[in-house]
């Protein structure tokens, strides 16, 4: 037997011992680790549940009744344990367009997006034209949006120019009835078809598919709306004819018409797509010596509308020639910041935990103004 | 010519008494190595557990005020943080109080949760101290009431307790600290959130 063979096999045997205690042990340390990030992670995340509380908080404090832009902080220790949030509640302007002009959705914020293409992305910091899908609101059937005309620092509308636009969606393979390949709504005859839509609908089958109207409050303390009657139109289906640019309804000649692009509202740059333009808008109920202009009424000196709102409720199923169409989609414009018709919370969590960092993102939607138009409700 | 090697005496016996002995330090140093690593596998188990139990005690109230937003909504400005009460009249008169110590208890009926004020601020007291209860089957950790504690027979070596204070007076900092016993060595977590009225 070979001199000292049998301490090289010891050697061996006891390294071999050594590798595996020495890998389980590595295997516990990572375990250890791991819950030990785990744990951070799992402030973090309450950090960031709490920055969104402070958020929602805040809304409710400062701005419940119109929007605000806010940036805020929460801390259980600070620069170790903390939080901050971002409220976006204010149009704002389309940096891509560069235009001058307020939106309502937010640029980059709008519901219509995803709708064609689900893995297509909204980019606030390039949110694209302004006819591009991050801009603009779905409504559905039975939805109302109000839109507060003002932001929470003030109590009126303090601009010059006011626009809703609306569209329908875009047409997909099935529609064969479309203008600018957006889908034509069709005219509520017997036959419920579209082929002659952009000429015009009968006026008996030309419903009434939103509605608009704008109401706040007199210094006061009145309803400004029960005196404006002018502001908010009749709640009827079908198109009053007989006083053109005074009424609330946006209906399906309307609707269809701006979707062309030989449309153009005269005193608008934004051209289609406009089916109100509040510089044409009157208030025929006017006592005399009261202004009439809607917009005279919302900046009058001596008795202004106080904390107006907008107000725009989708009250008529719709179809084209291959079925129903769920939804519009709306874009209200102004030159003068207004409200958005909900605002956007972005909250962080941050925890430092030896000399390592961990970070939680939530965000979300609080629709504090936003109601149904079904406010009342049957029992037994 | 190949010469013979020379022989001496005792040498397999000093060789085997080597390797013995290097076997020997090595299946300890071994031995010590795998008995840490399972004691930390079970700290990193145990860990875990009080971290998701830290991670309930703050959802809890959360819950409990959500709770109270659907049952008071009307009053919520003096009822968000009512501790118990039937109706608006009586959410005030028990309210979570500031700076106090609770005991995150479960029904066991209906898996409720409710909160029960704590005489201590000592995690391990036995007050806190978390059972294993049997629900239609399944084993759920959590601290019985009182009467309930027939569903709930079986001790575990973990404690909550829950703290609560007010940094303003529409919001309430939740302190849901976790205490347990590994290897014969205490242990604590916690886990701290704050939620506000609205």
């Amino acid at each position: 037997m070979k001199k000292g063979i049998s301490l090289i096999f010891a050697i061996i045997i006891v390294t071999a011992m050594m590798i595996m205690s020495a890998s389980l042990a590595d295997i516990t340390v990572r375990n250890l680790q791991r819950v030990d990030d785990l744990g951070s992670s799992i402030q973090a995340q309450l950090m960031a549940d709490s920055a969104f509380e402070s958020a929602t908080k805040y809304i409710y404090e400062n701005c419940p009744n119109a929007g605000c832009n806010e940036i805020g902080e929460t801390d259980i220790e600070t620069d170790i344990i903390y939080g901050d949030y971002e409220i976006t509640g204010l149009s704002a302007e389309n940096i891509t367009s560069g235009d001058g002009y307020f939106y309502v959705p937010i640029p980059g914020y709008g519901s219509a997006a995803g709708n064609y293409d689900e893995n297509y992305v909204c980019d606030p910091e390039a949110p694209g034209d302004i006819d591009d899908e991050c801009n603009w609101n779905k409504i559905y059937f039975g939805d109302s949006v109000t839109i507060p005309l003002y932001v929470s620092e003030d109590d009126e509308f303090t601009g010059n120019e006011l626009y809703i636009r609306v569209r329908t969606p875009l047409c997909d393979d099935d529609d064969w009835d479309c203008e600018n390949d957006r889908k034509l709504i069709a005219c509520e005859d017997e036959a419920k078809t579209a082929t002659d839509t952009l000429n015009g609908c009968d006026l008996e089958d030309d419903k009434v598919i939103l509605f608009w109207q704008i109401r706040g409050d007199r210094e006061d303390g009145t309803d400004y709306v029960e005196s404006r009657e002018g502001t908010t139109g009749a709640f009827i289906e079908i198109r009053d004819d007989t006083n053109p640019g005074t009424d609330s309804e946006i209906y399906t000649t309307l609707i269809n018409n701006s979707l062309s692009n030989d449309y153009s509202d005269s005193d608008s740059y934004l051209e289609n797509y406009v089916v109100v333009n509040m510089d044409d808008m009157v208030n025929p109920d006017a006592d005399q010596g009261e202004e009439n202009i809607i917009f005279d009424i919302l900046t009058d000196g001596a008795d202004p509308m106080l904390y107006p709102t907008l107000q725009i409720s989708h009250i008529q199923t719709i179809r084209n020639n291959d079925g129903a169409i769920p939804y519009l989609e709306y874009q209200i414009v102004s030159d003068a910041q207004i409200s958005n018709d909900r605002s956007f919370i972005t909250a962080r969590g941050f925890v430092k935990s030896k000399g390592d960092s961990y970070f939680w993102l939530e965000e979300g939607w609080l629709s504090q103004y936003t109601n149904s138009i079904i406010n009342f409700a049957f029992q037994n | 010519m190949q010469t013979p090697r020379k022989i001496f005496r005792a040498e397999s016996l000093i060789e085997t008494i080597v390797a013995v002995t290097v076997i020997a330090l090595g299946a300890t140093g071994a031995a010590v190595l795998t008995r840490t690593a399972l004691l930390g596998n079970e700290l990193s188990q145990d860990r875990m557990l009080a971290l998701n139990l830290a991670r309930e005690g703050t959802s809890a109230i959360g819950i409990i005020k959500d709770t109270n937003f659907i049952r008071y909504g009307g009053e919520l400005d003096s009822c968000w943080n009512s501790l118990e009460g039937t109706s608006s009249d009586d959410c005030e008169l028990t309210l979570i109080e500031d700076e106090t110590y609770y005991i995150l208890r479960a029904d066991m009926e209906t898996l409720g949760y409710y909160l029960e004020e704590a005489s201590t601020d000592d995690v391990f007291d036995n007050e806190y101290q978390i059972y294993l209860c049997d629900f239609g089957g399944a084993t759920l950790y959590a601290n019985p009431g009182n009467d309930t504690v027939p569903y709930c027979t079986e001790e575990t070596t973990f404690y909550r307790s829950i703290y609560i204070t007010y940094p303003d007076a529409t919001s309430m900092k939740i302190v849901s600290e976790v205490g347990w016993t590994t290897a014969g060595k205490q242990k604590t977590i916690s886990e701290t959130a704050i939620i506000s009225k609205f």
